[in-house]
């Protein structure tokens, strides 16, 4: 199996407006792929349509060789696929452990009955969540915030936290919605490296981004959307050198 | 301090209140205080974690006050008994009433709770054969437990706050476990709850039912506790003043809605003269409490972790 998801034919309009329009590509397994696009492409509709925040008029999408018609927005994560916003969405209550560790939800298997009474079976899973997602704290070099909240830690960590809190669920595939947006050079080029790192653990990335520099060095494979089709795919030097792209861009 | 030592502190000054007060009055009030910190923190499970209101909750207090008599007084049912049926019909009532209720956000929520509330009031209030109606229903016998009856303001005094302080132990419990965490997250970035896998509407009917069957239980012990209920004690105004001690005590703070609770009960119940003018200091408190502190009383209690 090659394809770790693949994207068929994809149509979605809001009103008369074709947000999404008849859009295919896959993502290999192992590939770290860039969707990119001018504001207003489709690129954040086709995420939200991926993970089930938004139904599709039509086309369909499959996840390792299944269809993901029959599954809600809340069992992708289940499935091994997780995700980060464009627009953070960092728990305020929660500390940036405990932001993490509702990442680790859905692997923990104690029910209500071991919450409210606080049985063995919720302290071992509590136990296993935190020590799980404190490794990947680690992993991502962030573990110095563990204890902070998400007001008191700057912007570039916060998105950090999020990527932490998407991969502490283990998943095949991570969808990252601009990562780069909002950081400077130095996070971004941190961002690149971290990108790198998640991707030789064998996760298959695929994210939307503006920066074109990070585009450029970390994926393997470019799809380019504008108003709602897809317009050019392949990989960044041929990207860069597209007419279509060029036009999309930077206009005749 | 962490919460739990902090619970137990509380519940040991409690306690010792209870045997040092010998007036029964000061106990009877204490008693009712505790029935509403049991109603009160049901609410804030609710509202102050998962982020959804209920301005019908009087409703349900008054199903588990009036199924709870009702079998007993016209069916004979043994008090336990029907306090048990009375609590599990009504929180079975809020899962079957919060499933479509609960996919409606914000205001329009309100307004259905608050509508449910008033149904339920205006059932109690017209059924008379078996309500009473506005006369009330008398009679619901005292409580007891193989042959130990709780026939001194004491005696109820200790069972209903070890149960109440149970109750807040449960819910610290559950707050402090994955579910809490999802409901913090269901309540400020519910979109995003669902990329963690969060079955956001399923959890929120949950923790409604929870907190319904926190009401109910305070309602039926409330009815067997005075022996008498009536349709003017689960008012509108009484659902509102469920959601004002949560406010004012600070959405999500238990030591918070514990002590505003405990205050705004008794303090009505003292200043008995002034009772006509306590609905407007009521919604002044909110109001003032709403501008100057919107967190509630959370901040003195952010030394507690």
């Amino acid at each position: 199996m090659d394809k770790i998801i693949s994207i068929d034919s994809i149509t979605k309009s809001f009103g008369g407006i074709k947000a999404v329009d008849n859009v295919s590509f896959f993502v290999k397994n192992g590939e770290i792929k860039a969707l990119i696009g001018p504001n207003g492409a489709g690129k954040t509709t086709l995420f939200n349509i991926i993970t089930k925040l938004y139904t599709k008029d039509s086309g369909s999408i499959s996840f390792m060789g299944n269809s993901i018609e029959k599954y809600k927005s809340y069992e992708l994560i289940k499935l091994g696929m997780s995700r980060t916003f464009q627009n953070i969405q960092l728990i305020n209550d929660l500390n940036v452990l405990e932001n993490v560790m509702l990442g680790y939800h859905i692997n923990m298997k104690s029910n209500v009955l071991d919450a409210f009474l606080s049985l063995p079976k919720n302290k071992k899973y509590e136990k296993e969540a935190e020590k799980t997602s404190y490794y990947i704290l680690r992993f991502l070099k962030i573990d110095n915030i563990e204890k902070k909240y998400p007001n008191e830690i700057p912007f570039g960590y916060k998105r950090l936290v999020e990527i932490a809190r998407a991969l502490v669920s283990k998943p095949k595939l991570l969808l990252l919605d601009e990562p780069a947006a909002g950081l400077n050079e130095s996070e971004t080029n941190r961002l690149l490296k971290t990108i790198f790192r998640i991707w030789e653990q064998g996760v298959s990335i695929l994210l939307i981004e503006h920066d074109m520099n990070l585009v450029m060095n970390c994926s393997h494979s470019v799809v380019v959307m504008d108003e709602g089709r897809k317009i050019a795919e392949g990989p960044p030097s041929y990207i860069q050198n597209n007419d279509e792209v060029k036009r999309a861009y930077f206009g005749k | 301090m962490s919460q739990k030592i902090f619970l137990l502190i509380l519940f040991v000054v409690i306690m010792v209140f209870g045997f040092f007060v010998k007036n029964p009055f000061i106990l009877n009030m204490m008693s009712l205080a505790a029935l509403s910190v049991i109603v009160v923190t049901g609410l804030n499970l609710l509202l102050g974690f998962a982020g959804q209101i209920s301005l019908g909750h009087a409703g349900f207090v008054a199903m588990g006050a009036y199924i709870s008599a009702v079998f007993s007084v016209k069916f004979n049912i043994n008090p336990w008994v029907a306090i048990v049926l009375a609590v599990f019909i009504t929180s079975l009532f809020g899962a079957v009433i919060g499933y479509p209720t609960l996919k409606l956000k914000s205001h329009y929520l309100a307004m259905a709770t608050l509508a449910i509330g008033e149904i339920i009031h205006s059932v109690v209030n017209n059924y008379v054969d078996l309500t009473g109606g506005p006369q009330g229903l008398t009679g619901i016998p005292m409580l007891s437990f193989f042959g130990f009856s709780f026939d001194s303001e004491i005696k109820f005094y200790i069972f209903v706050w070890t149960l109440t302080f149970l109750l807040i132990l449960m819910s610290i419990n559950l707050v402090n476990s994955r579910f809490g965490r999802a409901y913090k997250a269901i309540k400020s970035k519910e979109n995003a709850a669902y990329a963690f896998g969060i079955n956001v509407h399923f959890y929120k009917v949950f923790i409604f039912t929870v907190s319904v069957f926190y009401a109910s239980l305070a309602g039926a012990l409330y009815a067997f506790y005075l022996g008498f209920i009536s349709p003017s004690s689960f008012g509108l105004i009484q659902s509102i003043d469920y959601v004002v001690m949560v406010v004012i005590g600070g959405m999500g703070s238990f030591f918070g809605v514990f002590f505003t609770s405990v205050i705004l009960t008794i303090l009505p119940n003292i200043l008995t003269s002034l009772e006509d003018y306590w609905p407007i200091a009521n919604g002044l408190l909110l109001i003032l409490a709403m501008m100057f502190m919107p967190n509630g009383l959370k901040g003195l209690f952010k030394w507690i972790k």
